[in-house]
């Protein structure tokens, strides 16, 4: 089996959030609840000030702190499915230790008061166990492993769209979504990207786009100190590019 | 009473060659959560057939019945045939019934027990809530008889285990106003060695009458047998699977039966006592979300956001002090108070940032979950991303907000899981 992984150049990204919007649009998440995000900072003063941004997928991490806290073992780190952090939202309880746990912030409780008003929780009243249920809906459902529309009282999180990347041919070194045959298994947010600043790859695979970019052009995990081992790279952005200087005056 | 009913169906034997031994999954500490290191079973289990793992315990070859792993689970989880089964105390319903209740093991032979008796298998079966329940039917006492054999009994040990229950039985009465006198108590009351059964008859051996039972029988003098015990057969631990607080049947016959002597809530021998250190707690409310009987609750009232104790339904399982990331929580075995009480009280902010209300945020202006997504760009991660750790001004450099520092607790937490997430992955 694959393990997929993700990786993320910060000098294409132009922090958009088309990536954002896809990943709500695909797995109907709530307004403000977004699995994936871009987080923006700014440093600096005039004229020297400067903008940065990071998007923020879920890191799939090889050692999931989320997964060793979990008191129910309802989320786990699913080796068959390609290294991919789960929620069995039949066994979650809401008891939002794994949220304290990742150092990430990429788990979300929805039941709470809504991020963006007005409330869609109420306005879509939730049938059939859904915390709430919007006319439109993706036909994709397991809540075994938290995909579909969310029940109540759960956390829930980026799959890396397994939905889709599950369908795609066993042995395929990189989800392109160029690749017309491809493409249609590509996570959404990957697929979405603008300026095609995301690639979606097998790391296991030494032959794939995604291990030849972490390795020229020398990746970095998030926080490695913590030893979490994210599966999402970034491609150091200003690394080589000295920041602007502000010239002394004598 | 309801064999049939769904929790009694719930209950199934941990092996099928050994149907006496049931146990039903819901109940089980370790099933429930991996961060719970109860195995109460395995260490009272004489012969050491039981083991407990994250699946529950499994049960080896050399089971005896005896009852002790039973008696000796705080959830009543396991149940082995033949010991009472009771329905709670009733606080109105007292049954007097005359004379003291005397309790008979089963490897007395039935003639030789007294007329009336209750015959279990093993006097170390029974625990704490069903010897204070049998109190509360027995007012004049309730004897558990000591033949002398206890000691050289492969079920036994001495000292015998049932001293322990017998001795926190009794002083819970005592101290809820129960007459010391009748409190459950041992009577030796030896018989000669070589008129026992070589070892606990299994419940089949047990039902036949003997020669001398059935004259007796016929005489009217049938001796009391187990199934006249079964009416809280029905009961059970969880009624709605894993993360529904469950029913601690064991608690809460004591409770129930400490009840019936005194309104002044539970006697503080008997009450667990919450130790809160509000400096540290940060809400999260955690210890509430996995209490497995629900003595630990989150509330929202006036005074502001905390969480309540109730020392009724604690069952000291100390989950709650485990898992918490602060190490702010600490419960006591007895010492508590006697009611339903306040445990922490924070006061409400709203998040900054986004907006949401947040509680125990000690002067900060975000909410915990902001606060990780600035910490996020600051230190070791924005230079590896950016090459150069950013500069301490405008409004969103997150500066000197670094997080709290690492727990004790947490990180044990986190190897403990992180073992287990090896192991199940090996």
């Amino acid at each position: 089996m694959a393990k997929w992984g993700m990786v993320i150049d910060l000098d294409k990204c132009t922090g958009c959030q088309a990536c954002t919007t896809a990943c709500s649009m695909e797995n109907n998440t709530l307004p403000g609840e977004n699995w994936q995000d871009v987080l923006y900072y700014h440093e600096g003063e005039y004229p020297s000030a400067q903008m940065k941004w990071l998007p923020r997928p879920c890191m799939q991490c090889e050692e999931p702190s989320c997964v060793h806290v979990c008191p129910t073992r309802a989320t786990y780190k699913d080796d068959e499915a390609g290294g991919i952090v789960f929620i069995d939202w039949n066994k979650c309880i809401g008891c939002k230790y794994c949220m304290i746990a990742c150092p990430y912030g990429v788990r979300f409780y929805a039941d709470e008061q809504p991020l963006v008003e007005p409330d869609l929780k109420a306005a879509f009243p939730g049938e059939d166990g859904q915390l709430w249920s919007p006319p439109y809906q993706g036909p994709q459902e397991d809540w075994s492993r938290g995909i579909g529309i969310q029940p109540k009282g759960v956390v829930s999180k980026c799959t890396f769209c397994h939905h889709k990347v599950s369908q795609a041919p066993a042995g395929t070194p990189d989800l392109d979504e160029d690749d017309p045959d491809l493409k249609e298994y590509v996570p959404a947010c990957v697929r979405t990207c603008p300026p095609k600043a995301r690639y979606f790859g097998d790391l296991d695979n030494p032959e794939s786009n995604v291990n030849k970019l972490i390795g020229n052009k020398r990746g970095v995990r998030l926080k490695d100190e913590t030893g979490n081992r994210p599966q999402v790279y970034y491609l150091g952005a200003g690394a080589n590019i000295p920041a602007f200087q502000r010239r002394q005056r004598s | 009473m309801e064999e049939n009913s769904p929790a009694a169906r719930a209950y199934r034997p941990l092996r099928t060659d050994v149907a006496a031994v049931t146990f039903v999954t819901e109940g089980c500490l370790p099933v429930r959560s991996p961060l719970s290191d109860c195995a109460s079973c395995a260490e009272a289990c004489p012969v050491g057939a039981l083991t407990v793992g994250w699946r529950g315990p499994s049960l080896a070859d050399g089971c005896l019945h005896c009852g002790r792993c039973a008696a000796a689970c705080p959830t009543g989880a396991i149940r082995v045939a033949g010991f009472p089964r009771l329905a709670l105390p009733d606080l109105q319903a007292a049954r007097a019934e005359d004379g003291p209740l005397e309790v008979d093991c089963w490897r007395v032979p039935r003639e030789r027990s007294p007329a009336g008796a209750l015959r279990v298998p093993c006097l170390g079966g029974l625990d704490a809530g069903t010897l204070a329940a049998l109190h509360a039917r027995h007012p004049a006492g309730v004897v558990l008889l000591d033949r002398g054999w206890c000691g050289g009994c492969p079920a036994g040990g001495r000292p015998p285990l049932q001293e322990e229950a017998v001795t926190a039985a009794a002083g819970a009465l005592v101290a809820a106003g129960a007459d010391p006198e009748h409190a459950p108590r041992i009577e030796h009351r030896p018989l000669p060695g070589q008129s026992a059964r070589p070892e606990i008859p299994d419940a089949m051996a047990e039902r036949a009458v003997s020669r001398r039972g059935l004259f007796r029988h016929l005489a009217g003098r049938a001796a009391a047998t187990a199934e006249q015990w079964q009416d809280g057969a029905g009961e059970g631990p969880a009624p709605g699977g894993l993360a529904q607080p469950l029913r601690a049947l064991p608690r809460e016959r004591l409770v129930a039966a400490l009840r019936r002597i005194t309104s002044a809530g539970i006697p503080a021998e008997a009450s667990p006592a919450a130790r809160m250190n509000s400096d540290l707690c940060a809400n999260h409310r955690i210890c509430a979300s996995l209490c497995p009987t629900g003595a630990l609750r989150g509330v929202e009232d006036g005074d502001g956001a905390g969480l309540d104790f109730d020392p009724a339904t604690c069952i000291g399982c100390e989950l709650c002090s485990r898992v918490c990331p602060e190490g702010a929580l600490q419960i006591g075995r007895a010492g508590g108070q006697s009611v339903l009480h306040p445990l922490t009280r924070h006061s409400v902010a709203r998040c900054s940032d986004c907006g949401r209300p947040f509680t125990a945020g000690e002067g900060r202006d975000r909410c915990p979950n902001c606060r990780k997504d600035q910490e996020l760009l600051t230190g070791g991660v924005y230079e590896a991303l950016f090459g150069h750790p950013p500069e301490a001004v405008g409004s969103g450099t997150p500066a000197g907000t670094a997080a709290p520092g690492p727990q004790e607790a947490f990180h044990a937490n986190m190897s403990r899981g992180k073992e287990a997430f090896h192991d199940r992955r090996s």
